[in-house]
């Protein structure tokens, strides 16, 4: 195992605990860690985009002659005159020609890929059922029964958000219908989501659990006394801030 | 009976932290793992879609996620790389996420000391890319006007692995891997346009928003978070870190259930006991 390695660990381990230990009560050591994650973040996000987009995109190609990055580079910097009251005005070529590249290029694409793509494969299923050949096996009935179930799923919750006309009569069943519909996407979104929390948390604890190791020299536990010994010492002093079970 | 309910249902937050901890911890420990996990229909498209790739085909993985969320999405990009490399299959390793590059230099450089794979003859580091739009859109047109040389600034169409590849068309499967709307442009810009096939690994909480790329055929498959890692691993009979993991996700899930029914259970009784009073 490499100096680097070790020394990883211990900072990986360290600053995870520090922030778990959030979860017990605000304290100093998840404030160090907060600190420091907004701090590194900023600075490296700062040297990607001047070593990886500044030098290769507009520094190189200048000093190897190369004219074209000027105008970019230029529009680029008029960004900045946002920031002066008096000069904002410069900087709006530059949002103009942004804004005006970005919907060229999205609004054709998206309406085909996102709007149209997906249309067509919503009524695909029910353009079936009226061939000449109708298919009846047990695939193609559970397919054409899946679209009628979205298409009316999709109808339904289009006309609960549709606040032109009074929800009653027709509107009110298909809006009632539309909450259930609402309800089922919002149980599966909050089942899914939690799934994907527990998998972040399993992340952490199998790092820390590898950290524990003799190789690491033991980095998980011996930061973990230190931060409960830490608390302990915190809590004795600290009594001002009430429990999170009432912070609510 | 009642004051325990009431105590019960008024316990410290900090309590069902500490059993949620336990409840993933503890697979961890004690490698527990869980049996009879369904391959879905999705995972499968995937995996048949790499399996049936020749040899001396392309994989280009796309690392578009960053660390916060990679125990969803790198075992599944580890499980693909090592059945890419089985398979005799090249890799290529791009980025649209700064810390992607970082990911996937780790992880294919893991996976390919294992199996005996060669820089620059079997994978490439392509690099990171931040304008992903321009370059999604070049990509059909001309690989090597995105990429002219490698992230070690090694002459792309030099290295015996580019052999073949002009545009992003002569590439068997390109797979993305992303917590963020990526796959939107990579379908959008790319995909749609030039029509190369098109897989992708997504978090959970993306999932929903990604799924309907695959009912209309635009994506081979969808591996979704760490249970597509599991599927995949299942697939290939590999124990990785996706299926160690799915016990504690699983744990977790039966915990919340279990607190779900119990709260739920004592709010009713408590209810029952109030009307009984009266």
């Amino acid at each position: 195992m490499t100096f680097s390695a070790i020394i990883g660990a211990w900072v990986a381990a360290g600053l995870t605990l520090f922030i778990l230990s959030f979860l017990y009560r605000d304290n100093p050591l998840f404030k160090v860690a907060e600190n420091l994650y907004v701090g590194v973040s900023a600075g490296y996000w700062f040297t990607v985009y001047a070593y990886d987009v500044w030098v290769p995109k507009v520094w190189l190609p200048l000093s190897a002659g190369l004219l074209w990055p000027i105008l970019p580079a230029l529009l680029g910097i008029t960004m900045l005159f946002r920031l002066h009251p008096k000069y904002a005005w410069v900087s709006r070529m530059s949002f103009a020609y942004m804004i005006g590249y970005g919907a060229g290029m999205s609004i054709p694409v998206t309406m085909t890929s996102q709007f149209m793509k997906q249309v067509s494969s919503t009524i695909q299923p029910l353009v079936a059922m009226s061939g000449a050949s109708v298919d009846f096996s047990g695939a193609a009935l559970f397919s054409i029964f899946s679209a009628l179930v979205l298409m009316i799923g999709l109808l339904c919750t289009l006309l609960y958000f549709f606040f032109s006309a009074e929800h009653t009569g027709v509107l009110k069943v298909t809006s009632k219908m539309a909450v259930y519909f609402l309800m089922i996407y919002f149980g599966a979104a909050y089942g899914i989501t939690v799934m994907g929390r527990f998998a972040l948390l399993y992340g952490r604890f199998a790092e820390l659990y590898t950290y524990s190791s003799g190789i690491y020299f033991y980095a998980t536990p011996i930061l973990l006394l230190f931060v409960i010994g830490f608390m302990i010492k915190f809590k004795g002093k600290k009594h001002d801030e009430p429990p999170l079970t009432e912070q609510v | 009976m009642k004051d325990i309910i009431a105590k019960l249902l008024k316990i410290d937050r900090r309590i069902i932290f500490l059993l949620t901890s336990l409840a993933i911890l503890i697979p961890i420990v004690f490698y527990i793992q869980m049996p009879g996990l369904q391959v879905t229909e999705s995972t499968k498209s995937v995996y048949n879609a790499l399996d049936s790739l020749p040899e001396g085909s392309t994989l280009l993985m796309s690392f578009d996620f960053d660390p916060s969320t990679k125990p969803e999405l790198y075992p599944m990009a580890d499980v693909m790389c090592r059945h890419a490399f089985k398979k005799n299959i090249k890799v290529l390793a791009m980025a649209f996420t700064a810390p992607g590059v970082a990911i996937a230099e780790d992880l294919i450089t893991k996976d390919a000391v294992e199996m005996h794979k060669e820089y620059g003859k079997d994978y490439v580091f392509l690099g990171y890319q931040p304008n992903y739009v321009s370059a999604l859109t070049e990509f059909g047109n001309d690989f090597y006007s995105v990429y002219p040389t490698d992230s070690r600034g090694t002459n792309l169409q030099s290295l015996p692995v580019m052999q073949g590849i002009r545009t992003i068309k002569d590439i068997g499967l390109v797979m993305d891997y992303t917590a963020a709307s990526y796959l939107d442009a990579w379908v959008a810009y790319s995909s749609d346009r030039y029509g190369f096939k098109l897989g992708a690994g997504t978090t959970a909480v993306n999932e929903p928003s990604c799924l309907p790329y695959v009912q209309s055929h635009q994506i081979v498959g969808l591996l979704g978070a760490l249970r597509g890692g599991a599927e995949y691993e299942s697939l290939l009979h590999y124990n990785g870190l996706a299926t160690k993991g799915m016990a504690s996700v699983s744990m977790g899930h039966f915990l919340i259930l279990a607190l779900i029914i119990l709260a739920n259970l004592m709010v009713l009784a408590q209810k029952f006991m109030k009307e009984e009073e009266k």
